[in-house]
């Protein structure tokens, strides 16, 4: 698109995004012919470049780089849109009371699966190919689905707790032998910020996560009540070595207030090892270790530290620790994100 | 002598340490012993690319790895070949007695490594190991040595065997290199059986001594897997593992490389980079072979820069006719940065190895005289386009 220029602006961009504070904080790369990085993270959107072919690229919490190549001309203006390329997701019934217990359901499941009701306390709609589940009431542990096909069962950690009116919804999509167990969990989109950090998170854009996990912890743990969410960038931060005095405090904040979801003390825990404080880190893992948790690689990072704990001083502990977690090991699905374990029913 | 390079030196630079085991002396196949009653248990035999791997990127550390500040200062190298070519003549007179990888050879090896890596906090170290292994979380992995499955280790079946995952933490959370970049190219299959998930019986470890504060730790340390957690890792038999053969493109013809600095700045091959291009090569070479493979990452992230290239990478163009249409009814013109690569072209399919970057393509219809154009972004390794646009 070509417009008439404002005075010395020839290239103008428009980023749409809810990630990063509706797409205003969206940093962007500008790459030349050559593929020469002339502006690198800028939050700037007019410009007035040479004539010449530029490389627009950016990442718009989906996942995925976006980019675009654009002309660029001396005295007109050239207008570019930026759009993050959503997977499909159905939306929530705009009627809360469309979500229903699972005895409620109807279970007439095409695939196969049926979910089973271990006192769980949240509800389901179904929509097409997937569950959409929420959780309203007090947080009293993690929220688990399990399912049983053909006599096997799954059962897996839902991202999902009581909390901000957003931050009560994930999206369970039925798969058909899919390497994640029949089924494949995806914070619901309308948790913008969790939502972007975790497609970051399944995409490997670690790094790029890392740029605004910072901000997010914050937002998700003080603004929207996401622990879920929170939780994701917690992990993001300590796999980027970025989590400091600040976002410890957070931490800490998170792991007290949200006694049922491990992960917080975990992320703390192996912070605390690697900063010397042994007791404290020991205490916090024995803890978690007794508890449902969340990520599967929280899960794994869990099993490293007490596997090469640096001392003998806790043995014992960790030892139990250790047995505790060796119990459920065999039964992970580790490509998942979100814990996931299989029980063949024989 | 298990070091092949090592200057002594405390100034800045790169350490690295090769592991590669394609033979295995007590699993099934072996030239060397009768496969003991567990090596039959494993149902492993002998490899084919694992130590010709190694080999290869060996090669490259001393021959083309370019860190300007960061000189290769010290290089270790362990290999077990199953056969006399799996490694490079240029590398076969440095071998000793010593470079065999077994329990013993490797956690000496190991020590220097760390010792040499620890010469100044500024310097780089590398890992590259190869091989049989097995998994027992989806952060960890285990390299079995060449003398796994030896008949003396029946009480501790992974005798033979080393954790790098424990090698990885004692190396990131010491006084050692500030930079560190591991690559783990084996199986990560389940381990046989549940109680192994909480010991591994007589596996190597390193000790990991924790500092009181995080001045002393890596601030990057990614340990890059070669297979997710309970997967395969394949490879040609004969040629590379599919790892190391995306990893060599990815350095060798700079395909992971982007320029993030000044004009006159090289190419540069970044963690992410690395991370973003193996992941999507691996799995397509494996696709390529019917096969699924999927790396994995973890360890300690940051952006940091593991190669410099010389030039941008090359890409392979080719421009054809879409299927069904007259080849003789299109010409056109290709252009970078005002100067024409090609002009009034009607000889297709067109291939072509160009510079990476932006280009403008320009089609005309010779029947109606019609005119359309397109930009082009052109990123290795190649790029099919078809016309018309």
């Amino acid at each position: 698109m070509n417009e008439i220029a404002p005075k010395n602006v020839n290239l103008n961009i428009r980023v749409k995004s809810k990630f990063n504070f509706g797409g205003r904080d969206t940093k962007i790369d500008i790459r030349d012919s050559e593929l020469i990085l002339i502006e690198k993270l800028t939050t700037r959107r007019e410009f007035n470049l040479p004539p010449g072919l530029y490389e627009i690229s950016t990442f718009l919490g989906d996942g995925k780089r976006t980019s675009q190549v654009v002309e660029v001309f001396e005295s007109q203006l050239t207008v570019i849109n930026l759009e993050p390329d959503l997977d499909y997701q159905p939306a929530p019934p705009k009627d809360n009371s469309q979500f229903k217990k699972i005895e409620e359901l109807n279970q007439d499941n095409q695939l196969g699966l049926t979910i089973l009701d271990e006192d769980t306390d949240f509800t389901i709609y179904s929509a097409e190919s997937y569950w959409i589940v929420q959780h309203k009431d007090a947080m009293q542990k993690m929220p688990v689905i399990t399912l049983e096909k053909n006599g096997s069962y799954i059962q897996a950690s839902l991202p999902i707790s009581q909390g901000h009116r957003y931050s009560v919804t994930c999206h369970v999509k039925q798969v058909l032998n899919s390497k994640y167990g029949h089924v494949e969990i995806n914070i619901s989109q309308s948790r913008a910020m969790a939502f972007g950090l975790e497609c970051m998170l399944k995409s490997g854009q670690i790094i790029k996560a890392a740029e605004v996990a910072s901000n997010a912890l914050e937002a998700l743990i003080e603004k929207y009540t996401d622990p879920t969410g929170a939780t994701l960038a917690a992990l993001i931060l300590y796999k980027t070595r970025r989590l400091d005095d600040t976002s410890k405090k957070m931490l800490i904040n998170l792991a007290r207030n949200h006694d049922w979801l491990p992960d917080a003390k975990i992320i703390l825990a192996l912070y605390l090892a690697h900063t010397g404080d042994l007791d404290k880190s020991m205490k916090l893992a024995c803890e978690a270790s007794k508890k449902r948790i969340l990520l599967t690689e929280s899960f794994s990072l869990l099993f490293d530290l007490l596997r090469y704990w640096p001392d003998t001083e806790h043995n014992e502990k960790r030892n139990e620790a250790l047995a505790r977690l060796a119990q459920i090991a065999p039964l992970v699905v580790w490509r998942s994100m979100y814990l996931t374990t299989t029980v063949n029913g024989d | 002598m298990t070091a092949v390079i090592d200057d002594g030196l405390n100034s800045p630079g790169t350490h690295a340490l090769i592991i590669g085991v394609s033979a295995y002396d007590y699993l099934m196949g072996s030239s060397e012993s009768e496969c003991s009653e567990q090596g039959s248990d494993s149902g492993l035999g002998q490899l084919s690319a694992a130590a010709r791997s190694a080999s290869q990127f060996a090669t490259w550390l001393m021959t083309d790895y370019r860190r300007k500040n960061f000189p290769l200062r010290s290089l270790r190298i362990l290999l077990s070949p199953s056969t006399e070519d799996e490694v490079s003549l240029s590398l076969k007179e440095h071998l000793e007695e010593d470079s065999i990888p077994t329990r013993e050879h490797v956690s000496t090896a190991f020590r220097k490594f760390k010792q040499a890596a620890a010469r100044n906090p500024d310097n780089v170290a590398i890992v590259y190991v190869a091989g049989h292994g097995v998994q027992f979380t989806n952060t960890g992995a285990v390299l079995l040595l060449k003398d796994f499955a030896h008949p003396d280790h029946e009480e501790e079946r992974y005798r033979g065997a080393v954790d790098i995952r424990a090698m990885h933490e004692s190396m990131t959370y010491t006084n050692g290199a500030r930079s560190q970049f591991w690559f783990v190219d084996i199986c990560r299959q389940r381990a046989p059986d549940a109680k192994e998930f909480e010991e591994l019986a007589g596996v190597l470890k390193f000790n990991k001594v924790i500092n009181t504060g995080s001045s002393g730790a890596a601030t990057c340390s990614p340990l890059f897997l070669s297979a997710s957690s309970g997967e395969q890792a394949f490879a040609k038999p004969g040629k590379l593992t599919l790892f190391c053969e995306a990893l060599m493109s990815a350095l060798v013809k700079g395909h992971a490389a982007s320029s993030d600095g000044e004009r006159s700045s090289p190419w540069l091959v970044s963690t992410s980079g690395l991370q973003m291009y193996l992941r999507k090569t691996v799995e397509l070479l494996a696709t390529c072979n019917d096969e699924k493979q999927l790396i994995e990452c973890t360890g300690i992230f940051s952006d940091e820069i593991f190669h410099e290239c010389e030039k941008a990478p090359d890409v392979d163009l080719t421009i054809q006719i879409r299927d069904g249409l007259p080849v003789a009814h299109y010409s056109a013109k290709l252009s970078h940065i005002g100067r024409v690569l090609y002009d009034n072209h009607t000889a297709w399919p067109l291939h072509a190895s160009i510079p990476a970057g932006l280009y403008k393509i320009e089609v005309t219809t010779l029947t109606t005289n019609e005119k359309d154009s397109d930009n082009l972004n052109l990123s290795p390794p190649s790029r099919i386009k078809e016309l018309p646009l």
